[in-house]
């Protein structure tokens, strides 16, 4: 077998591996699930087209992921992204099941990620979705490290004030209990 | 919270500083109850967008990735590849048709002989693999014809020509009891061509059932392999022109 067929046949079980999680991530980013679908599966062919790209299997995670950002990028600056975040369907999907309370609060989560800017989203996602450090943001989006860092700081501070401080306010009562 | 910037305890939250410098900050926190509650704040945050994407809306699968960009290929483009390969042919001493070129109705699509070379084994067999990813069966009707046209010239001309068809993905549903229009006409082609083969794509067959709960019954003409996609590759390393539909 020539090291051209392994290469995509390793590549292949990859992209099979790690489809959902590519979805999952994807959909955090387009809230919609048909975009998902083409951005990952554009993002998968890419990654076969240019798998001789791919130097070292260990950071082919992020190397996939790296495709994706670029191509969602470039579809948001070709869209001049201002996304209408009322029609986006937040909706958890298997809500049969749910109670009412715990889909209003999921879809209060996702609406208020949905509207945090482009940018911060991205970097949200990666760390707390991919579970990214800061150095692995950092070299995805080649950007600086400082800059990650900022703009995950902005963006948990937006949805700080949507999430908890306005539930607390709506409430009457603190969101977290402090345990001893 | 005067010692603690948002970034530090981002930070903090996210586990990234070292595991001692981590110990020893959270040590220092516990004096400063604005900047504890803060950091609980964040990681509460942090819990909350975790969760609320552990259930997402599953991936299509009838787009499954390799099927994204099909490539509808016009059947005149089919024609006009597999023309190139018997121009080709034509053009290194291996004549295929009895008319002179300039009446010859697939010349005509390459008049110049600038077709890929043709995929000639050591024998100087003309090998080619089509790659059948498309379910329409007007699609699949046309390839045929294409096929079976181009199979008739070969042994006319007595030259060695394989073919194999792979179906793969939705195209599998040509090779499919249930699904395909041309069973009668696959049955034909068999007996009449044992130069040319028709290949399932086990992976394909496995997916239906596992994931639409599907149980495939294949035309009796169907070889298989494991994979399609693997297949095709090997085909191409092999030296066979490699055509998808």
């Amino acid at each position: 077998m020539t090291l051209a067929i392994w290469r995509r046949r390793r590549l292949e079980k990859i992209l099979l591996h790690e489809y959902a999680m590519l979805h999952r991530l994807a959909w955090s980013w387009c809230h919609n699930r048909h975009t998902a679908d083409e951005l990952v599966q554009e993002t998968c062919l890419l990654a076969m087209e240019h798998v001789e790209q791919l130097k070292d299997n260990n950071k082919a995670r992020q190397w996939i992921v790296k495709i994706m950002v670029n191509l969602h990028h470039n579809r948001m600056r070709s869209l001049r992204e201002s996304v209408d975040v009322e029609t986006l369907n937040l909706a958890s999907p298997d809500s049969v099941e749910s109670l009412a309370l715990q889909e209003d609060r999921i879809s209060q989560i996702r609406h208020a990620v949905a509207s945090l800017k482009y940018d911060q989203r991205i970097v949200l996602t990666l760390v707390d979705l991919m579970g990214y450090s800061y150095i692995q943001v950092a070299e995805t989006l080649d950007i600086p490290i400082g800059t990650v860092m900022s703009r995950l700081t902005r963006a948990r501070s937006k949805l700080k004030d949507k999430l908890l401080n306005h539930n607390a306010e709506a409430t009457g009562r603190p969101n977290l209990r402090r345990v001893k | 919270m005067k010692h603690y910037s948002e970034e530090m305890l981002n930070a903090l939250a996210d586990d990234e500083y070292p595991v001692e410098q981590q110990v020893e900050l959270l040590s220092r926190l516990q004096s400063d109850k604005a900047a504890t509650d803060e950091l609980c704040k964040l990681r509460s945050v942090k819990q909350l967008v975790k969760t609320a994407y552990q259930e997402t809306p599953e991936p299509n699968d009838k787009r499954h990735w390799w099927n994204y960009r099909t490539n509808k290929l016009p059947l005149f483009a089919v024609a006009s590849i597999m023309l190139a390969v018997a121009v080709s042919v034509f053009l290194t001493g291996q004549y295929l048709f009895q008319e002179p070129i300039e009446n010859r109705r697939l010349a005509m699509l390459d008049p110049d002989g600038r077709g890929q070379q043709p995929a000639l084994g050591e024998s100087q067999e003309t090998r080619i693999v089509l790659h059948l990813l498309d379910a329409d069966m007007q699609v699949a009707g046309d390839l045929l014809d294409e096929i079976e046209r181009l199979l008739a010239e070969h042994r006319t001309s007595g030259n060695s020509l394989r073919v194999e068809i792979v179906a793969h993905s939705e195209g599998l549903a040509l090779l499919r009891q249930r699904l395909s229009t041309h069973k009668t006409r696959i049955t034909r082609l068999a007996n009449e061509y044992p130069n040319l083969a028709f290949v399932a794509c086990l992976n394909t067959v496995r997916r239906l059932r596992v994931e639409q709960g599907i149980e495939v019954t294949l035309l009796p003409e169907a070889s298989t392999t494991k994979s399609g996609v693997a297949h095709v590759v090997q085909r191409q390393m092999e030296g066979w022109a490699y055509i998808k539909v």
